[in-house]
């Protein structure tokens, strides 16, 4: 980090105590104390108060220029079940800037002085003229239209009778505010001695505009750039206002005008997606439809009518065909429906082509086990003590069945690459 | 041209001297209430029109407790007392009102010279009036 010169915290610290309340002084030392640069929550641990409450402290300081923030963002490594996760955390730190608060202070006598000095004149040029008369106040300029032979004035300001009042000018006293004016010149002269040698003394000293100079980055975190300046304007990442930089194209053909584009910040990579299922379809989930207050949709809603049916049919419908797809058989419903065909049976879903392939690639898959399963088919399987093939078992057959009954329809029931194959793997 | 010179124009200032007519002799409108004949001409002049901050040398006319009066050519200008440096003094120095200054060189008397500058101006349809300071480096008696 950079070194700051003693005579500038020293001046920092004088000043404070100086112009400002006892809050801010106690604020000021804990910031110089850590270096200058100390998180929010550090500082208030350190000076045991409530984050919240040190925070509006803090904010008028910056307001006065006493105290800078600055938002930095740390990567951090946590390890949770085993896996390593990186966190950007972003966390305020607050420095005092000594360099812009020798400056300020420097251009705060000055102005002053100036105003004090421009005030004195103004009371001394600007005096006041009364009529001993009629009372009408008058600037010096304005009685100089009833000077008199004896170089005295006479009042010119006109009475309800259209005649010019007549009365004598006299001067108004302001020699006491004369007096305040140079007393407050001599004050500020006196008093102020001392931190203006300081100050200029420090003006003269190398002192860094950031405590961060020459600092790691990796260390301290990346800086981020405030967007709102302190008193609610937009600002670049220097700080300065936008609306000065013609940033709604003001000055755009100007060349005097420096108009500076924001550069975009990269965007992190998406997140790893695992491969999507064949069925999973492309720019999202279903496309919900769009809510219809009429009273055909409302009673299709309602269960128990044509088109809930309906819906019931092509949820079925897709339920087979995932079983299908996932344990090569065919469920008992599709048994049920074995006349329609599997295009008519998925017709109300979206994709048709791909239902298509999904068929094929099952015809594909089965090539093999297809004679198989033919003469699975043909099995025969008790019911109720009589015997009868697999593939006429009905819904209704299966409730007559007695337990040893459908645990061996069950078993038969399974797909080809079930009991026997997954003993051949393990051997 | 004897009507014009030495006349107050307004926003021109005072008329010091006319230079040319420009172009030709234009024709004259007669004047109902006087009956003369009226020739609106266009000319060239020089004038003087004094402005705000601008240093002039004048001529004291007039000394009193208030301040003192001068006049630069047609322009009267007033300088208050308080535009006059502390060091001054009003007194009476033989009969004569005299701004008295730490230095004889100082003293400022009916028709010496004295170096002022405008600090406020008011112009009006017919005259012009100002105010002056000798309160800055250089200003004040000249000779």
């Amino acid at each position: 980090m950079a070194e700051v010169p003693r005579e500038a915290v020293e001046f920092a610290r004088r000043l404070v105590r100086a112009f400002y309340p006892d809050e801010f002084v106690v604020l000021m030392d804990a910031v110089l104390r850590q270096n200058n640069f100390v998180s929010h929550r550090d500082l208030a641990h350190r000076l045991r108060m409530q984050p919240k409450e040190m925070r509006q402290v803090l904010v008028r300081m910056e307001h006065a220029r006493l105290m800078h923030r600055d938002k930095r963002e740390q990567k951090r490594i946590t390890i949770r079940d085993g896996k390593k996760q990186t966190r950007a955390i972003q966390t305020d730190y607050w420095y005092v800037p000594l360099a812009e608060m020798v400056d300020a202070f420097m251009y705060r006598v000055w102005r002053i002085t100036k105003e004090l000095d421009e005030k004195r004149r103004n009371v001394a040029e600007r005096q006041k003229y009364i009529c001993t008369r009629c009372g009408a106040e008058f600037q010096l300029i304005d009685i100089l239209a009833g000077s008199r032979p004896d170089g005295q004035f006479e009042c010119t300001n006109m009475n309800a009778r259209a005649l010019p009042c007549g009365g004598l000018i006299r001067e108004q006293d302001n020699s006491a505010q004369i007096r305040e004016m140079e007393r407050l010149r001599n004050m500020i002269e006196d008093e102020l001695r001392t931190l203006r040698e300081r100050a200029d003394h420090c003006s003269r000293l190398e002192i860094p505009r950031h405590p961060l100079e020459g600092a790691d980055e990796k260390t301290w975190g990346e800086h981020v750039p405030e967007t709102v300046g302190a008193h609610g304007e937009r600002v670049d990442e220097d700080g300065i206002d936008l609306q000065l930089k013609g940033e709604h194209g003001e000055g755009k053909n100007d060349p005097d005008v420096m108009v500076i584009e924001p550069i975009p910040r990269e965007r992190k990579d998406d997140a790893f997606i695992p491969e999507k299922p064949s069925w999973f379809k492309e720019g999202g989930g279903e496309e919900e439809e769009e809510w219809d207050d009429t009273e055909q949709h409302v009673l299709d809603n309602k269960a128990g009518t044509a088109a809930s049916f309906a819906r019931e049919e092509d949820e079925k419908a897709y339920y087979d065909m995932y079983v299908q797809q996932i344990y090569g058989t065919a469920t008992p419903s599709q048994d049920a429906d074995a006349s329609k065909t599997a295009n008519e049976a998925a017709v109300d879903l979206d994709g048709e082509d791909e239902v298509v392939e999904v068929v094929a690639e099952n015809e594909k898959e089965t090539t093999e086990g297809a004679q198989a399963e033919d003469d699975k088919q043909d099995a025969m399987v008790s019911v109720a003590g009589k015997m009868t093939k697999l593939s006429e078992v009905t819904t209704e057959m299966e409730e007559q069945m007695t337990a040893e009954e459908y645990a061996a329809y069950f078993a038969l029931s399974q797909p080809n690459n079930s009991a026997d194959e997954d003993d051949d793997e393990f051997e | 041209m004897l009507e014009v010179e030495g006349t107050f124009a307004g926003r021109f200032g005072f008329i010091v001297a006319v230079l040319k007519v420009e172009g030709d002799i234009p024709v004259a409108e007669l004047d109902d209430n006087t009956g003369f004949a009226v020739f609106p001409l266009a000319y060239q002049a020089v004038v003087f029109r004094p402005f705000k901050g601008e240093v002039l040398d004048s001529v004291v006319t007039k000394v009193t407790e208030h301040g003192f009066f001068a006049e630069c050519g047609p322009l009267t200008v007033f300088v208050s007392h308080y535009s006059i440096p502390s060091d001054m003094n009003y007194k009476f120095i033989d009969d004569e009102p005299t701004w008295k200054g730490s230095e004889p060189e100082d003293d400022i008397v009916k028709d010496v010279s004295v170096r002022l500058r405008i600090i406020g101006l008011k112009i009006e349809a017919t005259e012009i009036s100002a105010t002056a300071t000798i309160q800055d480096p250089y200003l004040g008696r000249l000779d």
